[in-house]
């Protein structure tokens, strides 16, 4: 099969549909995350290249083509409110990468966009990093390839054969991507790029108005999972601290911020034995992070923490993609002991609204006139939910005197009323107090060894400062429904109730339950591994593999790993493609030489067999005619194919003399 | 010949044939001259293609992508890709490595003319080998797909410009299979050769075609001979009296009536006899010459500067009378 070289390197009509195919594949997911409008506009430049394809339409002219990217890319700007980001920028990568298809006559430009393809590729791992969408990111790469493939060497074959030769080579490429991802040390980025506009993300805000608590509780998301060192505590102890919301405007509590002085004064840590454990925390575009009271020591990965005087925890950056830290907390109800607090914080934490709730303060008023002291005050508060409240997650509306409202008439309430109207009882008696916003529990996972905390179990408690004590972690929800504490939110509503909290209506069935429970431990591992693999889990793989981490040892592994694959490829290629036996004409050939070695005719560097046989009918012309006639054999099989000679020049080899 | 490669001008090109040069000195200590040669490490070479370095800058630009974002998925992406760069590697290196490859001297041609020197390609490899580019030094591609265990036969053309012996130079054989990301090659030295008879230049016969001026009325009563023969189309220097005139009127060209030669007449090529010519036009005329008597089978002897042959025909002699031709030095006194 001989052909000439075809120059033309116009592209053939069948492999405009891989290449269609390709790129369809590739910015579909992307597309999820990008206006609607820009759909249309990939598929009017794809109607129109078929168009072209079927000779109905010409390719657009410069102009037609300037001002559709003009009006496309005014379009993006208008939409994107003129705000410079990342979802900007995706928009003006997909309409180019869309676009092109107009202008797709030659190979190169196929080429174009099949590279393109792999950017879009990435692009659509900024969205989406589940397992799902890195396999679907896997096979779109199969089909670029194949595409690839078909527009650089085009041999008529089965769409299958296409497609398994493309998926030959990322198989062949897998393993040593597999070493790559694990050796490779991950650097710091280069630089800050825009991020990306996060939507329908669930966590607390900054504010805790009534209701904010109860949307969460509705949510099955997960918050964060946790893997503990070691056994876990009781889940009465797991109090997840996050936001400390120490402003009341009346309706909604607040962070009050602070100045960077005052975050410098940070009581000393209380002793006592360490739990320590990893949360990996999904992404919520905040920046604060969780913990058990009291953390000690909080290690994130490449981003600056921040811990501020009211054991606030906040990350450098907003948690927009999934994070992983370390925690060391001492666990305990109370923290900050051998502090004192000075007046602007005293201040601050006993300020309440004035006018506002006249019948909490006459009662609290009432409480101070008996003459209680603080832990008296608190029991009294306390009792007082005991007696008549009622949990529940359809609290009645509350008027402007919320407080008084919910503690005098409607009595019903979730968390955050009773962390609310307990806090405000507090500072009304002078004490010292503030809502404290997180998660309460965890529940274990039935595969692995690690806890989910979902955002059904989202929380709101108070702490009250006493002197002596420190900052005093008091839950009056635990004092109203303490299965709440003890077992979990699903203990503690009414079955009416439930329907509202954030759950898989399949968890009855056991077999969907045993589903959704493996999907989520491999889920699990698949971000503890993959996702979340940095410098730091690095550091501990290779150390659990190599033990330790110095230098030589890594180039030590790098080398004999790659000598590793180097010799698989090596065996695999060479071995079982190339010469898998030296062929018989060969070596038949070189029992000839040797024979010829006899002769006194040794066979130069570089000799051909034919210059060999010349030699010996010089030296022995009596050998002249079996010698020629080897020679001609020998061709024949070896150039020519001619396989049934082989046995006739076995017997000539056997034949020639070994002296004249 | 030259032209094709030399059609890029400036210093570009000189700077890539200085460096051919060498590089072709180096191989040339490294591998001797061989009539077959089998491809492997010592002989293949490897080298990125630029589509290769276009690919490895994306690669380059979707790592500062990940490592920016702390996408993992994103630096996988881009370290599958750098792996499917060294997979490719070893993919184009194993679709030559271990082909056996033998050339043979190509059929004489005349001088600006295609002399196809047979390559005959052997494939070892269960896949066989896809995609392979050939062509001499200066000549033109020709690309072979070769099944598995099979061989092949391709006749490689290699252009000629001049008469004489021509060696093809190297023959280079490469390919960018899988994906046109590396591109794999090999110049192969072989000791063939083809021999170039020179481009025959129509020419009116001389007069003293017979060898003696004075019997040129005669020559030219029996070159014409009386049985008229065929139409052949007119060439510059028939006798008019031999122009086929009722056919021109007819417009139908014009063409000379020939006639069937009797074979008494014995023709001689003469050197001497074309002397107001340069040489290598003479050569040519005398190529014409040759092959003009040839097609009549005439015979016709042959009066050459160091060379004297009897007269004769068939084809034996014509191609002996024009290997002559073709190896007459350049400086012919």
């Amino acid at each position: 099969m001989q052909v000439f070289i075809d120059d033309s390197r116009w592209i053939k009509h069948d492999n405009l549909s891989w290449i269609l195919v390709a790129q369809a594949l590739a910015i579909l997911p992307i597309l999820f995350h990008l206006p609607l409008w820009l759909g249309v506009v990939w598929l009017l430049a794809l109607v129109w290249r078929v168009q072209i394809y079927l000779e109905r339409l010409p390719f657009p002219s410069t102009f037609v083509k300037a001002v559709t990217a003009g009006v496309i890319v005014t379009a993006l700007i208008l939409s994107s409110a003129g705000k410079f980001s990342i979802d900007l920028l995706i928009g003006l990568f997909f309409s180019a990468y869309v676009l092109k298809l107009l202008e797709f006559r030659k190979k190169r430009d196929g080429l174009l966009l099949v590279f393109l393809g792999f950017f879009a590729i990435a692009t659509q791992f900024l969205f989406v990093q589940t397992m799902l969408a890195a396999a679907y990111g896997f096979l779109s790469c199969v089909v670029l390839l194949a595409a690839w493939k078909v527009l650089y060497f085009d041999r008529p074959a089965s769409i299958n054969t296409k497609l398994k030769s493309g998926g030959r080579l990322l198989l062949h490429a897998l393993p040593l991507m597999v070493l790559f991802f694990i050796i490779m040390p991950r650097i710091e980025p280069l630089w800050s790029l825009p991020s990306l506009t996060s939507s329908g993300r669930t966590g607390f805000g900054d504010t805790m108005s009534p209701g904010d608590v109860g949307k969460l509780v509705e949510s099955s998301a997960t918050a964060f999972r946790v893997e503990f060192e070691g056994d876990a505590p009781p889940k009465e102890s797991l109090y997840w601290r996050g936001l400390v919301l120490d402003y009341f405007d009346g309706r909604s509590w607040r962070v009050y911020p602070r100045n960077s002085a005052q975050e410098q004064q940070k009581a000393k840590p209380i002793l006592g034995a360490k739990t320590r454990y990893t949360v990996t925390m999904e992404p919520h575009g905040q920046h604060w992070l969780f913990a058990l009271t009291e953390p000690v020591s909080l290690k994130l990965n490449n981003d600056k923490v921040k811990q501020d005087q009211r054991l606030f925890i906040t990350s450098k950056k907003p948690v927009n993609q999934r994070v992983q830290y370390s925690v060391e907390s001492v666990l305990s109800d109370r923290h900050g002991q051998r502090q004192s607090l000075n007046e602007k914080t005293l201040a601050e934490n006993l300020l309440i609204p004035r006018g506002l709730n006249p019948k909490t303060q006459q009662q609290v008023q009432q409480w101070l006139d008996e003459g209680l002291n603080p832990q008296q005050i608190i029991q009294r508060a306390l009792d007082q939910f005991t007696r008549s409240f009622y949990y529940t997650l359809e609290p009645a509306l509350l008027g402007r005197h919320s407080i008084d409202d919910f503690l005098f008439t409607t009595q019903k309430g979730f968390c955050e009323h009773f962390a609310s109207s307990f806090v405000f009882m507090m500072r009304s008696a002078g004490i010292p107090a503030r809502v404290v916003v997180g998660y309460q529990g965890a529940s274990k996972s039935d595969v692995q060894d690690y806890y989910v905390v979902k955002q059904s179990d989202a929380h709101a408690w108070a702490e009250v400062w006493l002197q002596g004590i420190g900052w005093l972690r008091i839950d009056p929800t635990a004092a109203v429904a303490p299965e709440r504490v003890e077992t979990g939110i699903s203990e503690a509503l009414s079955d009416s109730d439930l329907q509202f909290v954030g759950s898989n209506a399949l968890d009855q069935f056991p077999l969907a339950r045993f589903i959704a429970q493996h999907a989520d431990a491999i889920g699990y591992a698949w971000n503890r591994w993959v996702l979340s693999y940095d410098n730091r889990s690095q550091q501990g793989l290779l150390e659990k593999l190599f033990g330790g981490t110095e230098y030589w040892r890594i180039a030590l592994v790098v080398m004999l790993a790659s000598f590793m694959i180097g010799a698989g490829f090596y065996l695999y290629f060479v071995l079982s493609n190339r010469a898998r036996h030296v062929p018989q004409e060969v070596r038949l050939i070189n029992r000839f030489i040797k024979k010829a070695k006899k002769l006194g005719i040794e066979p130069n560097q570089g000799e051909t067999i034919s210059s060999l046989i010349k030699r010996i009918t010089v030296k022995y012309p009596e050998l002249a005619d079996p010698a020629i006639e080897l020679g001609g054999l020998f061709e024949r099989v070896a150039y020519g194919g001619e396989n049934q000679e082989l046995e006739k020049l076995r017997q000539g080899v056997n034949a020639f003399p070994v002296s004249a | 010949m030259l032209a094709k490669s030399l059609n890029r001008n400036g210093w570009l090109v000189s700077l890539e044939s200085w460096w051919q040069q060498r590089f072709f000195r180096w191989l040339d200590r490294k591998i001797p001259k061989a009539d077959s040669y089998q491809l492997n490490l010592r002989n293949l070479y490897i080298l990125p293609t630029r589509l290769g370095f276009v690919f490895i800058l994306l690669i380059a630009v979707l790592w500062v992508l990940g490592s920016n974002y702390q996408n993992n998925l994103i630096l996988a992406l881009c370290y599958l890709l750098t792996s499917l760069v060294i997979v490719t590697m070893h993919h184009t290196h194993a679709n030559l490595s271990g082909l056996r490859v033998r050339a043979a001297n190509a059929k004489p041609v005349f001088a600006g003319d295609q002399a196809f020197f047979p390559v005959y390609i052997r494939s070892q490899r269960k896949d066989g080998n896809d995609a392979l580019r050939i062509r001499w030094q200066h000549g033109e591609w020709f690309s072979a797909d070769i099944g598995e265990g099979d061989s092949e036969q391709i006749a490689i053309a290699a252009l000629t410009s001049e008469r004489g012996v021509l060696r093809p130079g190297r023959l280079l054989i490469e390919t960018e299979f899988p994906l046109g990301l590396m591109r794999c090659w090999s110049w192969l030295n072989f000791d063939v050769e083809a021999l170039v008879y020179p481009k025959p230049m129509t020419i009116a016969e001389p007069l003293s075609a017979s060898g003696d001026a004075d019997e040129a009325e005669a020559v030219t009563q029996t070159i014409h001979g009386d049985d008229f023969y065929g139409l052949r189309s007119y060439q510059a220097g028939d006798s008019l009296k031999h122009v086929a005139w009722k056919h021109y009127a007819k417009e139908k060209g014009l063409h000379s009536k020939d006639y069937q030669q009797g074979l008494t007449g014995e023709k001689v090529l003469s050197w001497d006899s074309l002397r107001y010519l340069p040489v290598e036009e003479r050569i040519s005329a005398l190529c014409y010459l040759c092959l003009h008597y040839s097609q009549q089978d005439i015979p016709f002897a042959v009066m050459l500067p160091g060379h004297t042959l009897p007269a004769a025909s068939g084809s034996a002699h014509r191609e002996k009378v024009l290997r002559l031709l073709a190896l007459l030095p350049k400086t012919v006194v």
